[in-house]
């Protein structure tokens, strides 16, 4: 008898060790231009920045080849940096091999002339929030940069509900929607009806492409809204 | 994640005794030390559906016990001396890296102390009364998130009524017994509703009890505890409600000391694991 006990608590013992889950998290690659301008004075300079997610949406920094169509408009060199030299237009690309061979590249057109600078890309966003889950999980956002800081505040509409029986949920901003490996973790969801809002500092608007409710207890997501800027 | 695993723990002490409706007499009592323990990767949500989690477990090692204080009057005392809840790391199926570490959390669980009560005793028939205070001595915000619970942080009280039939069946024991009790929780907890029937038949001369449960625990929904006026966030206890079935087998090494082990498992819940749970003990009956 003194055996089976043992067996048996022996055995719970070692059923009770700490396992692993698999999470299935691989997305699309991508290269994003975070500011892009449509047009520059002559003899002006302006650093480019672009940043790179990898299969799992972590920032990765692999070398980007840059080109700017025109080079007798403005140039480009291996940092990113434009230099602006006559007035016309060009068209500046950078350009990514990943890891597993595959080939990104994003570019913009830029107009050289004098004038006032101008942004070529988005600085507001908008989304739908989606449950993925069994739980009340709706609404629409958007997701505008703060003028003069880099900050963006998330604005939620009234349309919002979320399920008052959702176990630790927390809101974070990422480029996986099934990880929130790499993700800002924005904070506890606190309101779970109606419109509310999230200042975040030291973000850009195309930092990340996804709001994502995750129940921290379960590992587990619950929703998310991808964030469209066109 | 709060006391998923305790929800149906607390539920089997209800069915811990072989016989729980009949009083042990003055003197004679049960014991049983036993372990329960759950394995979930999946849970009832608020809608009664079923989704997903990362793995975790909960483990309790127990002494079950019901002495007779006299002759239709027993103490009932159920002790998780060891309580164990672990949750498994993650790893990435891209990069094969660590994503979430895993956690694990050990401590004394919740304890239960009460009175068992004889109303009516015949040779068929068997009614009594179980009052039982959940005392708060296991850990309700463990762990790193404060989601490692090896109990639930409230002074329950659970009274219940219980009533036995046993077959006259030659050489062999036959019952059936149902109960249904109140459990009064307190800290903004809802009140529950809990039930259940539960039939034993005795084969190879009694050596061997099959004995095969339904369970079941109803909200009465009037606890305000939810996860927007909880400090965190992360309160997952309030509302449970469940239907489970489960079985237990039972061998008698001798006419005092046997062993049991059986499985439980929610087929319909709302805020709960839901996969079963598997539980198993060595007992001592005092003569």
């Amino acid at each position: 008898m003194s055996r089976v006990t043992f067996l048996f608590f022996g055995l719970l013992f070692l059923q009770s060790c700490i396992g692993e889950d698999v999470l299935e998290d691989r997305v699309e690659e991508r290269l994003v231009l975070i500011n892009p301008v449509a047009s520059l004075n002559p003899q002006a300079s302006y650093q480019l920045s672009i940043r790179f997610f990898n299969n799992v949406g972590a920032e990765e920094f692999i070398p980007v080849v840059y080109h700017s169509s025109d080079e007798a408009v403005a140039v480009i060199n291996s940092v990113g940096l434009i230099t602006t030299l006559t007035e016309g237009q060009t068209t500046i690309s950078a350009q990514v091999t990943t890891a597993e061979g595959l080939a990104l590249s994003e570019s913009f057109s830029l107009t050289v002339t004098n004038g006032q600078i101008e942004d070529a890309g988005p600085t507001e966003g908008f989304g739908s929030i989606r449950t993925t889950s069994s739980y009340i999980l709706e609404g629409e956002f958007l997701i505008r940069e703060l003028p003069e800081t880099e900050a963006v505040r998330i604005e939620i509409n009234e349309t919002y509900r979320a399920d008052t029986d959702l176990p630790g949920l927390y809101v974070y901003l990422t480029n996986n929607p099934s990880s929130i490996a790499n993700a800002l973790e924005i904070g506890p969801v606190e309101i779970f009806s109606g419109s509310h809002q999230y200042t975040i500092s030291d973000t850009r608007l195309k930092d990340y492409n996804y709001l994502l409710y995750w129940c921290k207890p379960f590992e587990v997501k619950v929703g998310d809204g991808q964030i469209e800027t066109e | 994640m709060k006391k998923i695993a305790l929800a149906l723990l607390l539920f089997t002490i209800a069915a811990h005794g072989l016989h729980a409706q009949w009083a042990q007499g003055k003197g004679k009592g049960y014991f049983k030390l036993g372990a329960w323990y759950l394995n979930t990767d999946q849970h009832y949500t608020s809608s009664g559906e079923i989704d997903p989690n990362v793995t975790r477990s909960q483990t309790f090692v127990s002494l079950y016990t019901e002495y007779g204080l006299g002759n239709r009057l027993d103490l009932v005392a159920y002790v998780p001396f060891f309580a164990r809840a672990t949750r498994n790391s993650i790893r990435s199926a891209t990069t094969g890296a660590e994503i979430s570490p895993g956690e694990d959390l050990n401590s004394i669980g919740d304890i239960d102390l009460g009175l068992n009560l004889n109303l009516h005793k015949s040779d068929d028939w068997a009614v009594s009364t179980r009052l039982l205070f959940g005392i708060p001595s296991g850990e309700d915000q463990g762990g790193s998130d404060g989601s490692f619970q090896t109990g639930d942080g409230e002074f329950n009280q659970y009274l219940s009524a219980l009533v036995g039939y046993s077959f006259n069946l030659p050489n062999r024991i036959f019952y059936a017994k149902a109960y249904i009790g109140v459990n009064n929780r307190t800290q903004n907890f809802s009140d529950e509703l809990r039930f259940g029937v539960e039939s034993g038949l005795g084969f190879f001369k009694d050596k061997v009890l099959v004995i095969a449960r339904i369970n079941g625990v109803e909200s009465f929904q009037n606890g305000s505890l939810n996860a927007q006026n909880s400090a965190q966030g992360n309160i997952f206890a309030n509302n449970i409600e469940f239907l489970s079935v489960g079985g237990e087998l039972s061998y008698f090494f001798s006419s005092q000391w046997g062993i049991s082990a059986g499985i439980d498992g929610a087929f319909s819940g709302r805020i709960i694991a839901a996969n079963p749970s598997i539980n198993a003990g060595i007992f001592y009956k005092l003569k």
